[in-house]
């Protein structure tokens, strides 16, 4: 094989591995968009969140990686359930005349006070938590961190148990309902305003479970949930608002765009090209890939 | 309130304004002076976001981007901070025009998301192009007037909210206002309606743009300085505070707004690292509790209040049932 399609192809799988905790991330916003029709501007916030739980969990506690995960998983999710009951469903009682726009100023506030609310608690330095493998995993072509490659595997364990759960059990059944048409939903005798809470708090464990994935490798700081869920955001444009196949195939898409951008164009523009995604898209096929389809 | 008690407390409000520096100090007239370019910055952020209802969190980027353009050519080409200025509000008006046009394609949730992206990128972009922005160090800027006194900066900042808020003030009071408002509330209806879409986002993207990038210009040749810092999601979340706390789409909301968060934020300055957190809990508090801000708390408070109003709504409402019972 040439060395540059060598190159290329390792650039490729880079970018898949990564891409499976991206559509971690963005499969949580996108359950939420669904039910609640408001996007998580927290999202990332949640992502940094599930990173601290996993070095509390893995270094403070010494409870090991897996335990970390676990946690943070969690913690997070009573979080988003508290979150959601306590600041986003009072909007919704029927006082406000446009709910959602509160809604979406609402969690863009949350993302800030969570942001600066870690900083006198955790200071203001880089945190990894405890690692999941040693050494590195040879894939043929190339050879990827242990850790990466274990936390894309889980990324890919933990999309499948929510797809799972969206297609064959009751409360999956009854969260799509409502995504596709509330008041229908609500008809049937789903108890439409409990599910809020329900979708929330799994959307943000999701964003915590790729927080908690990636702390061993890229870190968790204050601010390192913007960068994260800026990218989430890019896929949820790039995959059609609300499709779950759009969020999973666009994560993979932009996890690879990203890699090949940083391999051709520059490196240190790696976090804009989410950006320029979102452009093109909107020039070229303003719905996204998968616009419109059903949830 | 009567007529006369209006006049009064307004003589009095602009007699006090207009005197500040004479009786204030120089820290607090700082703390006036940036009120004063936040009134700028929320009430052009309300008109884009309260009237024509088009959510944006890159206003902040807008006004950093003026202060970064006039910086560049006020120290790269030796041209006088003033020209600097117009010339930063040129080119917020421009990127202004080129994201409304972006997000035309895009509705609710898209277009926010887009605009957030935006933001990002662009802090991004100045993070990193340090040969020309110096990254995080941030740009030093030429100073607009020669000397330390604050005074002339306070009343240049004070022509230019006046100023900013005239203009604010005619565009809601007039046929363009309305039409921005029926955009906000139902867009179909009011492109059957035949109001030219495109034109009146472009208009009010562009315009309010143009506004934060000349308060931001001017913030830049005050302070002498414009970091990427300016442009954080945290900055923006205080332009946000400040127009929820006065009333979104109101027009002297956001003015109160803007002066009182501003300094309520110095007075929270003593808690040091906590400071961002506490202000963050008051936003979240504020937003949860009096989304309408303080003056629909206020309209409230004097609704429950006034006994002639229900009186007046208990008559009414004995007149339709009387009516009521007559037809049955």
């Amino acid at each position: 094989m040439p060395k540059s399609l060598e190159l290329f192809l390792s650039y490729v799988i880079n970018g898949l591995i990564i891409g499976n905790i991206y559509g971690l991330m963005a499969l949580g916003l996108t359950l939420i968009l669904g039910v609640m029709k408001i996007v998580n501007f927290a999202h990332g916030e949640f992502y940094m969140l599930g990173g601290y739980a996993a070095y509390i969990c893995s270094i403070k506690l010494g409870l090991g990686p897996v335990a970390g995960i676990l946690g943070a998983i969690v913690t997070v999710f009573f979080i988003g359930l508290f979150v959601e009951r306590a600041l986003l469903t009072p909007f919704y009682s029927g006082r406000l005349e446009r709910p959602s726009d509160y809604a979406l100023l609402m969690t863009f506030s949350l993302s800030v006070f969570l942001m600066n609310v870690v900083i006198p608690i955790f200071g203001p330095y880089q945190k990894a938590s405890a690692p999941l493998a040693e050494g590195s995993v040879n894939l043929g072509i190339v050879s990827v961190g242990a850790t990466r490659v274990i936390a894309s595997l889980v990324a890919i364990l933990l999309m499948a148990l929510l797809l799972l759960l969206l297609s064959k059990t009751r409360l999956g059944i009854a969260l799509r309902a409502i995504a596709q048409d509330r008041d229908a939903a609500a008809i049937c005798g789903i108890d439409v305003n409990r599910m809020n809470p329900v979708a929330f708090g799994i959307g943000t464990a999701m964003a915590a479970a790729a927080g908690a994935l990636l702390a061993p490798t890229f870190l968790v700081y204050p601010a390192s949930g913007s960068l994260a869920a800026s990218k989430a955001n890019a896929i949820l444009v790039l995959g059609g608002m609300g499709s779950i196949k759009g969020a999973i195939i666009g994560a993979l898409l932009l996890g690879v765009l990203e890699s090949l951008g940083v391999l051709f164009l520059s490196p240190g523009y790696r976090d804009v090209y989410g950006f320029l995604v979102i452009v093109l898209v909107l020039l070229i096929k303003p719905t996204g890939l998968f616009g419109g389809q059903e949830f | 309130m009567k007529p006369r008690a209006k006049i009064i407390i307004g003589l009095l409000l602009s007699i006090l304004v207009l005197s500040l520096p004479f009786w204030a100090g120089v820290y607090w007239t700082h703390v006036a002076i940036l009120s004063l370019y936040y009134v700028i910055v929320v009430s052009s952020w309300n008109l884009l976001v309260g009237y024509a209802g088009q959510m944006s969190f890159a206003h902040v980027s807008f006004s950093t981007m003026g202060g970064y353009a006039s910086t560049l050519v006020a120290t790269r080409f030796g041209i006088h901070p003033a020209l600097g200025m117009l010339i930063g509000m040129c080119v917020g008006a421009i990127v202004g025009y080129a994201l409304g046009i972006l997000c035309l394609r895009m509705r609710g949730v898209y277009h926010s998301l887009a605009t957030l992206a935006f933001a990002e990128a662009f802090r991004t972009v100045l993070n990193l192009e340090y040969k020309i922005t110096r990254g995080s160090l941030g740009l030093l800027s030429v100073r607009l007037y020669p000397g330390v006194s604050k005074t002339p900066y306070y009343y240049t900042v004070l022509v230019l909210a006046i100023g900013g808020l005239v203009v604010l003030y005619r565009i809601i009071n007039s046929p363009i206002g309305f039409t921005l408002q029926a955009i906000r509330e139902d867009q179909t209806a009011a492109s059957v309606a035949g109001v030219p879409l495109a034109r009146y986002k472009l208009f009010a993207f562009s315009l309010t743009s143009a506004m934060a990038s000349l308060a931001g210009a001017f913030l830049a040749h005050y302070l002498g300085i414009v970091t990427p810092d300016w442009a954080t999601q945290t900055a923006m979340s205080f332009v946000l505070a400040m127009a929820i706390m006065g009333g979104l789409g109101t027009f002297i909301g956001p003015v109160i707004g803007a002066v009182c968060v501003e300094f309520l934020a110095e007075y929270l300055r003593v808690y040091g690292r906590y400071y961002m957190s506490i202000f963050g809990l008051v936003v979240l508090l504020m937003l949860r509790f009096t989304p309408g801000g303080l003056l629909a708390l206020a309209r409230n408070l004097t609704d429950s209040v006034s006994y002639t109003r229900w009186v007046s709504k208990g008559k009414q409402m004995l007149a339709t049932l009387q009516v009521r019972n007559k037809v049955e």
